[in-house]
């Protein structure tokens, strides 16, 4: 019998004539359990194969999540991966438009395609994709699964359970090797607490711990309380395992660990006062050499943290580095990107997104003691065309029903631990509550603003009565779509830190402005490794024009409230926020701000009405391949 | 005065120590923020480090380097031979600390 693989498919379901007409010929049901024949087939090219997850987020459950139409990308990235979106973006992929990767990897009529395809993602499904992935290569001995980090945070179970839920399921999902960036904002006992039930290694080459801790008498007394965890160099003064060596299938492989080099200037240093980070390139540099020379490995691959355009720098500068699996900016790339490296050779850099959406894997051909060659396919993870891991799903469902009680610590402000509205409901009866419909597709992804930063910012400007919101550009956050309820879960994975408290406080014009200057300055800087992998501050009640290419304190121009004022240099204005890193705020946490939001401002039928998005007025960046379908000004 | 906390490590004939001072280390070119007066200098002018009652190392400091300071460095040692470090600061103060290298 002919087999129909997954190209085949494909081609026959991109044909011209088929696709606008798919959609009505196959509802989302036809697909429901069972994937189309051959579209998760994929036989091992080679002997060794390494499975890549990355920025999880939490998110054990399905979910929708839509890419970005902005993406922009300035200097060396200007349309280089990841700064394409939509159209082009398929274009430069040699995906077709109206396919399971249009909807996976952009933004492309994202409410129609979730309509047809449904949710993506869901460790229950992941976990069986992983095991039929390992089948096909001969084994789970045959296969390495890697995790890239930001793991152990964004949801409210992970919260609530301070990142076990995350550890025991990634224990299920059987998880090799992980390193962290949210992970770090648990406090540092909690982290090795995490660390020590993890069954896999948490590497990390740059996450040192600090003179002061060192030789003091209180760090080495925890790290002995954790079987040595937390120190496993202490004349480098490592905190982790900089790399580990993994035996699969004969073939020899380095993973060298590189954690969120800005973790400590992007979350509060309170959480990990003895650890520091950064992207200590000199000593990776040392460090792959040391490897290659002593230890010999076939070949030797970065699993990062860094974001793909310090990814993309790093595997240019070190020599020796075979690949480089990627996180933190949550670019989905259904291809690597080729990079040649100062050693002459090629590195590969790869970057497999966000939420559970896709899982990247690379075969290795390693014959004689040589790498031979690589191959590397990313697949988009269909809920409905894998059937739920029944021991994951057990897992979930179980884990649901903690009751939330007096012990909970969801704040750093002692008053705040935990909410006694909440106790004695299971964290599914919280997280299921039904707050309003949504009134359009709300999402979060996009250099400027996305539909739920709106609702966080009108939140904080209605809790505070403030003139303007600020809301961190965090690329997490899934997707609700028009005409869903918008849940407690749905909140949760919007805000959901462990140090979600707000604020409100009186700032001038010039403060206001110095702050969109500075975060502009982080995004479009051209050098990578200034860059902090994160999107534009969101701002709320107020609007304004940028031009990203300008330099720092020329990008943002003609600032006005909602109502048209322009703001003024000297005048004081009512700012509000959350996760602010250098102090714990006295507000209401965020989660809480939204809800009781979401609850006064439905309609008497339940919609939650957004009347205006925030959209700045963007100058300079209309031919740039990564915007589309801008639903703002531009000039 | 216990303000200082030290290791000293032997590998291959090389000691390596490491060693953290807890002092002010001022300048002396401060201004009080509330009185407007300058903070008089008090930092460490004089390290020394003896290994089995022999110098090893000297360091001539001034209020360039940064307070609490943390110092390291090697020298051909063995282990089981006693370290001794002390330092002295513009005030005549003193301190010291010994360690047997492990």
């Amino acid at each position: 019998m002919a087999k129909l693989d997954r190209r085949d498919f494909l081609k026959i379901m991109g044909l011209g004539a088929g696709a606008a007409a798919i959609p009505a010929l196959i509802p989302g049901t036809a697909f429901s359990s069972k994937s189309p024949k051959g579209f998760y087939d994929l036989p091992m090219k080679g002997n060794a194969r390494i499975l890549h997850i990355t920025d999880v987020h939490g998110q054990l459950k399905p979910v929708y999540f839509r890419e970005p139409n902005v993406n922009l990308g300035v200097g060396d990235a200007y349309g280089r991966p990841p700064h394409i979106v939509g159209k082009k973006l398929l274009k430069a992929m040699g995906l077709k438009e109206d396919t399971p990767e249009s909807y996976a990897y952009t933004y492309l009529d994202f409410e129609h395609a979730a309509s047809v395809y449904g949710r993506t993602g869901g460790y229950a499904h992941i976990k069986t994709l992983l095991d039929m992935l390992r089948e096909q290569a001969g084994g789970k001995q045959n296969t390495l699964t890697l995790d890239g980090g930001d793991l152990w945070q964004g949801s409210g179970t992970a919260l609530w359970t301070r990142g076990v839920d995350m550890v025991e399921a990634s224990n299920i999902l059987g998880l090799d090797v992980m390193v962290g960036h949210w992970e770090f904002t648990y406090r540092e006992e909690e982290v090795l607490n995490n660390v020590a039930l993890f069954k896999g290694d948490f590497i990390g080459q740059n996450v040192r711990v600090k003179v002061d801790a060192l030789m003091g008498d209180e760090y080495p007394a925890m790290v002995e309380r954790f079987d040595g965890r937390g120190l496993y160099d202490e004349d480098a003064g490592l905190a982790f395992r900089p790399y580990v060596i993994k035996n699969i299938n004969g073939a020899r492989i380095c993973i060298v660990g590189q954690a969120f080099p800005r973790t400590a200037n992007a979350n509060p240093q309170e959480f990990f006062p003895d650890w520091s980070f950064g992207l200590r390139e000199p000593d990776m540099i040392e460090l792959v050499k040391q490897v290659r020379e002593h230890e010999k490995p076939d070949a030797i691959v970065l699993l990062s943290h860094n974001g793909m355009d310090v990814d993309i720098k790093m595997a240019e500068r070190i020599p020796g580095l075979n690949a480089v699996f990627g996180g933190h900016t949550h670019d989905g790339m259904p291809k690597p990107i080729k990079v040649k490296n100062v050693s002459g050779g090629e590195c590969w850099v790869t970057n497999a997104g966000s939420n559970g959406k896709y899982v990247g894997v690379m075969d290795f051909d390693i014959r004689d003691g040589e790498l031979k060659g690589m191959e590397y396919n990313m697949l988009p993870i269909i809920t409905d065309w894998l059937d739920p891991d029944k021991e994951m799903e057990a897992y979930i469902n179980q884990m649901r029903q903690t009751k939330y009680d007096e012990k909970i610590v969801e704040s750093r402000a002692s008053k705040m631990f935990y909410n006694k509205n909440r106790v004695g409901k299971t964290f599914e009866e919280i997280l299921g509550e039904k707050l309003a419909i949504a009134d359009q597709v709300l999402y979060r992804r996009g250099n400027f603003m996305g539909t739920w930063d709106q609702i966080l910012c009108n939140a904080l400007r209605h809790e505070y009565q403030a003139d303007v919101a600020m809301s961190a550009g965090v690329r997490w956050g899934t997707t609700t779509l028009k005409g869903d309820w918008i849940t407690m879960e749905d909140v949760m994975t919007q805000c959901a830190i462990t140090y979600g408290e707000t604020y409100v406080t009186e700032m001038t014009g010039r403060e206001l402005l110095g702050v969109l200057e500075g975060v502009a300055d982080n995004l479009f800087d051209p050098d990578p490794y200034l860059q902090s992998g994160g999107d534009m501050v969101r701002i709320g009640g107020l609007d304004y024009t940028i031009n990203p290419s300008k330099p720092i304190y020329e990008r943002i121009t003609d600032a006005r409230l909602d109502n048209g004022h322009i703001i003024e240099a000297d005048r004081k204005y009512k700012v509000a926020g959350w996760a602010t890193v250098n102090r714990t705020p006295e507000g209401r946490l965020m989660w809480d701000v939204v809800r009781d939001y979401i609850l006064a401002a439905r309609s008497s039928d339940n919609i939650l009405h957004l009347p205006k998005i925030n959209h700045p007025k963007l100058v300079g960046v209309s031919d740039n391949p990564g915007i589309a379908d801008y639903p703002g000004e531009l000039a | 005065m216990a303000s200082i906390k030290i290791r000293a490590k032997a590998k291959s004939g090389v000691v390596t120590v490491k060693a953290l001072m807890t002092h002010p280390m001022e300048t002396g070119l401060r201004k009080d923020k509330k009185t407007g007066k300058i903070i008089p200098a008090h930092h460490i002018t004089e390290v020394n480090c003896d290994a089995a009652g022999n110098n090893v190392m000297t360091c001539y400091w001034s209020g360039g380097v940064s307070k609490n300071p943390y110092l390291s460095f090697k020298y051909a040692g063995s282990k089981g031979e006693e370290l001794k470090l002390s330092w002295v600061d513009n005030t005549g103060a003193s301190d010291s600390a010994t360690v047997k290298v492990g």
